[in-house]
């Protein structure tokens, strides 16, 4: 703390911690815990259901006098006039009546708005025991993980090349040639693969010029077309952080591997890919983790057949109405997400600091 | 020798088909915004038309959507850089064993799916009684972007020679005099590109303002919407503006790298001569001492 006074004064001191700590607390970990704490409660639906069949109950009763009380009424009209106090009574003990039951429905009313909270494994029992759920979130994992596969697959020689076969001028065209999809609207990209995977879009087409197909595939109904728009939109996230790596390798260790007699596959096995380690952990996670969490491609290629588990976590707070039970599916998606990169973390041998370069 | 030449010619081959698979698919998607066929698709070709443009520029929905999307970008940059930079100083001077904990939360947002970022805003202003709109995207969204103004601000101050800073402080400047003249005029450029990068992460994001938009629209979830009901080539107007807009800010990148490359090559060069100039005053290590003369 002294150190911080010593080098910026007092207020900027003071700016320094009060900003962080608010950005700590109040953005990251009071929201998360909240949403952890969501996921382990949910409303006693048995004191709910009790509290309306009696708040049901007290209404039916509450009708009763008042049809007794329009009866009573209409009698005082008609009636002869000394039996009109004995029915003045008679409307005014049901109106205390009435009244008397008015603070019965107060508490029924809470337990029904606001059922008492009950703390345990439900929403994720639900999650394990509901067969569709569960094969969504396997699903979602798997498909990610081939699609970060196929991202590595595709990229790696790619980013070889940027930094190690491409010179000069080149690499600063490819990599502005890159940067254009890299920014353009996530939701456009996918776009652009709805109208090439569509019915009668290019890919059919192509196929069926080839003579592959007979009739068009359906691609927006599978997940092949989820998978394949998915690799497009998330395929640079691998390129540039093993491009940043390679790119500092000294080309001179190659060169001596080559003119030790090295075979291209041996220099890549044991100088290239384990030199781009960090950048290859820091690309599987990032595309790991965008595939995971992506609503955007399976909403605009999938169909109804192909949801994905971030489909179900929005069905919950939007349409399900039930937060608890989404807060759950969401926190079983970090935990899986904290687990991918703390695999990849101590298979890769790199730090949270190579990360974040 | 010969198989070295094959197997520099399936590299370039490699890299030509995967430049095609990248960029053929948005320029389908923008040569379809021509056409006049009003499902967007390039075959049939039924001939050239401007018409999507103008129905683009006339589609109020979209265009309110959009100034909403300006100022949530906005309000993104005024939180996420000033946000991004304590947390990047705070960082920098920190040794103890806590450091680490601390920098492992601050860019935990960054590894996090952005649904659950929203999912997390959206629950714990609920509960504070704020709802979805514009606010909770501003705050959901600076969450995470302000630790990528970290990120960028500590790439930034690793490189920055610290003995500056005392060597200000040493000669009687206030510590906010050094702040302001020293170490800020050193970060100029960073906080112009931490503006660049917040105000494209705002504007491009989904998935975390999905949750935390409420009834309200953006650019992007429009987009969503036209693309899921009702497509037209109207969306296909709309990503040609944004793919030459793209563009241009690539190119623009492109040229400022190349100007700072030349530029640091001279400056090499100038100090290379300089050092062979005066060989007996070794300037690096000045700085160096002053601490120890202080004392």
């Amino acid at each position: 703390m002294n150190r911080y006074f010593q080098r910026y004064g007092k207020a900027m001191t003071a700016y320094i911690f009060l900003t962080t700590s608010l950005w700590l607390l109040g953005m990251v970990l009071m929201p998360q815990l909240l949403m952890v704490d969501y996921s382990f409660w949910y409303h006693d639906e048995g004191v709910q259901a009790i509290a309306m069949k009696e708040a049901d109950r007290l209404e039916a009763q509450l009708d009763d006098i008042d049809a007794a009380i329009t009866v009573a009424e209409s009698k005082l009209d008609s009636a002869v006039e000394n039996a009109r106090p004995v029915i003045e009574t008679h409307i005014a003990e049901l109106e205390a009546k009435a009244g008397a039951m008015e603070p019965l429905f107060e508490p029924l009313d809470e337990a029904i708005r606001n059922p008492p909270r009950i703390y345990g494994f439900k929403n994720y029992i639900y999650l394990l025991t509901n067969t569709l759920h569960r094969s969504i979130f396997v699903k979602t994992m798997l498909f990610s993980l081939l699609v970060t596969f196929i991202a590595f697959a595709l990229c790696y020689p790619v980013a070889y090349y940027l930094s190690h076969v491409a010179k000069g001028h080149r690499t600063g065209i490819i990599i502005m040639g890159l940067m254009v999809p890299y920014w353009v609207n996530e939701i456009l990209r996918t776009f652009a693969w709805l109208m090439i995977l569509s019915r009668n879009g290019l890919a059919n087409s192509i196929l069926s010029f080839l003579g592959l197909t007979d009739q068009p595939v359906d691609f927006l109904n599978s997940d092949s077309g989820v998978v394949i728009g998915m690799i497009y939109c998330y395929v640079l996230f691998m390129v540039f952080p093993i491009y940043n790596t390679l790119e500092t390798l000294d080309h001179n260790q190659i060169e001596a591997a080559r003119d030790l007699g090295a075979s291209w596959i041996k220099i890549h096995r044991t100088i290239a890919i384990p030199y781009a380690k960090p950048g290859i952990a820091v690309g599987c996670i990032m595309t790991f983790m965008v595939a995971v969490g992506t609503y955007a491609v399976p909403s605009i290629l999938g169909g109804t057949s192909t949801l994905w588990f971030t489909q179900i976590i929005y069905s919950w707070f939007f349409d399900g109405g039930n937060w608890n039970q989404g807060a759950a599916y969401a926190f079983a998606l970090l935990v899986l997400c904290v687990t991918f990169v703390m695999f990849m973390m101590r298979f890769f041998k790199v730090s949270l600091e190579d990360i974040a370069r | 020798m010969n198989s070295q030449r094959i197997l520099s010619l399936f590299c370039s081959m490699y890299m030509i088909a995967f430049m095609a698979y990248m960029l053929a698919p948005l320029a389908i998607m923008a040569a379809a915004s021509f056409n006049v066929s009003s499902i967007p698709t390039i075959s049939p070709w039924k001939g050239f038309t401007m018409e999507w443009f103008s129905i683009l520029f006339r589609d109020r929905i979209l265009w309110d959507a959009t100034l909403n999307s300006i100022i949530i970008a906005v309000g993104v940059i005024l939180l996420a850089v000033p946000t991004g930079l304590a947390g990047a100083l705070l960082l920098m001077q920190m040794q103890s064993k806590s450091r680490n904990l601390l920098y492992a939360i601050l860019i935990s947002p960054i590894l996090t799916p952005g649904v659950i970022v929203g999912i997390s805003t959206l629950i714990f202003w609920n509960k504070l009684g704020v709802s979805g709109g514009l606010f909770l995207s501003v705050i959901g969204q600076t969450s995470f972007i302000a630790s990528f103004c970290m990120l960028i601000f500590m790439a930034r101050l690793q490189r920055f020679d610290q003995s500056l800073e005392e060597a200000a402080l040493d000669l009687g400047a206030s510590q906010q005099q050094v702040f302001f003249k020293v170490t800020l005029p050193f970060l100029r450029p960073t906080v112009l590109t931490a503006i660049g990068i917040s105000f494209l992460q705002s504007f491009e994001n989904y998935n975390t303002t999905l949750f935390v938009i409420g009834a309200k629209n953006t650019m992007t979830m429009r987009i969503a919407g036209m693309v899921r009901l009702g497509l037209t080539p109207e969306t296909n107007a709309l990503a040609v503006i944004f793919i030459v807009l793209t563009i241009a800010a690539a190119v623009a990148f492109e040229l400022k790298r190349r100007v700072e490359k030349r530029r640091e090559a001279v400056l090499k060069e100038m100090k290379k001569r300089e050092d062979a100039a005066i060989p007996l005053i070794v300037s690096d290590s000045f700085p160096d001492k002053m601490p120890d003369m202080a004392a």
